[in-house]
């Protein structure tokens, strides 16, 4: 039986009015185990609310640098729990906000990261494969993603606390250039900034 | 008191100011110093490749000599070597590159291998950092009719000096390692 359905036998009995004192003691015992056991749900509830809240807040700020993906598998765990409590519903919608906001961000990032570093890839293995032509066309079509070729190319070989190490900076031109005379991309895009076109005025990149 | 205070305050400010001055860098960063003048050294390989390559069109060679000079430290010199004489002569590193780019064989093949440190990269008073790699140069002339006329391999060694500094880009204070060739001396040539 539920507690809801021992409270509503308690108060069926109490209602029959037995004028048994064995019986009436009986569910005088029995609406104080019911009582007892409210309050141990009620502390229960309470325990699951403020681990959810914790969890909820470590996701919101997303202490562990998880992807979209594996916040929502986290956000799921704590609905699945049905908590039916008002904060921890408002911080499900702040949490669902976020997921989606780190979506429509990321996927962004992740095509024009993925289409440079793809476009860097396809110029060193093109000249890799002597084909100077398609390498020179590559470097063409590269430069498209680009403000100018001579937007500044920042290299991090090392980086410890808050210092950072660079390699001497060169230009997007000369980089594109040094991946078809290498012959290949050694280099991972760490981060960019777009002009107000959606070209790319500044990259930073660091050592695979 | 407050004198004796002041004077304690400065000298410990002198001594973080010594000791930012002086700082041996850690081995992580040291390791990552290392790594790229060894990779300037490998793109100063592959560039002579390409230069000597005699599929390389002008255009391109001169392209890539541009960017091979730019390794070097201005007034740097390589040695050149070949079994038929004993002497090694030097040349300034441009007209080195446009002396390779004309050798009289139809095909040229070089190839640069163990590449390493034979003197690690040691602190200068001046905070440039000045090592010693070497490497070991395999060059093959070919003829048209002949195939491979002429064949040598060549130790040298290449003096390398790094230096942090620093630039202002997109309003970010930069600080930047850069790497620089020197000389490259002939050490030793067999067939």
């Amino acid at each position: 039986m539920t507690l809801e359905e021992q409270d509503r036998a308690i108060a069926d009995a109490i209602n029959k009015n037995f004028g048994d004192d064995e019986l009436n003691q009986l569910i005088l015992q029995a609406q104080q185990k019911s009582k007892r056991a409210y309050a141990d749900y009620q502390k229960a509830q309470e325990a699951k609310v403020a681990v959810a809240r914790n969890k909820l807040y470590d996701l919101l700020v997303n202490k562990q640098n998880l992807s979209a993906d594996e916040l929502e598998e986290e956000m799921d765990k704590i609905k699945a729990e049905n908590l039916g409590n008002p904060e921890i519903d408002a911080l499900i919608t702040k949490l669902e906000n976020k997921i989606s906001d780190m979506r429509k961000y990321g996927s962004v990032e992740m095509t024009l990261k993925g289409k440079l570093e793809s476009s860097f890839q396809s110029i060193a293995e093109a000249s890799r494969a002597g084909n100077l032509s398609m390498a020179n066309s590559l470097i063409e079509s590269a430069l498209n993603y680009f403000a100018a070729p001579d937007i500044p190319v920042l290299i991090i070989i090392s980086r410890e606390g808050s210092t950072v190490d660079y390699d001497k900076p060169t230009t997007i031109q000369n980089y594109l250039n040094l991946l078809k005379d290498q012959k290949e991309s050694r280099n991972s895009v760490e981060s960019y900034q777009l002009d107000a076109a959606g070209k790319i005025k500044l990259l930073d990149l660091i050592k695979k | 008191m407050k004198r004796a205070l002041v004077i304690v305050g400065l000298v410990l400010l002198s001594g973080g100011l010594f000791a930012q001055e002086g700082d041996d860098i850690s081995p992580q960063r040291k390791q990552a110093i290392d790594s790229l003048a060894l990779e300037k050294v490998r793109d100063l390989s592959k560039y002579i490749s390409i230069i000597g390559n005699k599929d390389t069109p002008w255009s391109e060679a001169q392209r890539v000599i541009e960017r091979a000079v730019e390794l070097f430290m201005p007034g740097s010199e390589m040695g050149v070597s070949s079994l038929s004489r004993p002497e090694v002569h030097y040349y300034p590193i441009r007209q080195y590159f446009d002396r390779l780019m004309q050798l009289n064989y139809d095909r040229v093949v070089i190839d640069w291998y163990k590449i390493q440190y034979v003197s690690d990269l040691e602190r200068q008073p001046d905070g440039t950092y000045v090592g010693v790699i070497t490497v070991f140069q395999r060059f093959q002339g070919y003829d048209k009719e002949k195939g491979l006329v002429y064949e040598d391999t060549t130790k040298k060694d290449i003096t390398v000096y790094v230096k942090r500094k620093e630039t202002q880009i997109g309003g970010r204070l930069i600080g930047f390692w850069d790497v620089l060739l020197g000389d490259i001396r002939v050490k030793e040539t067999s067939k």
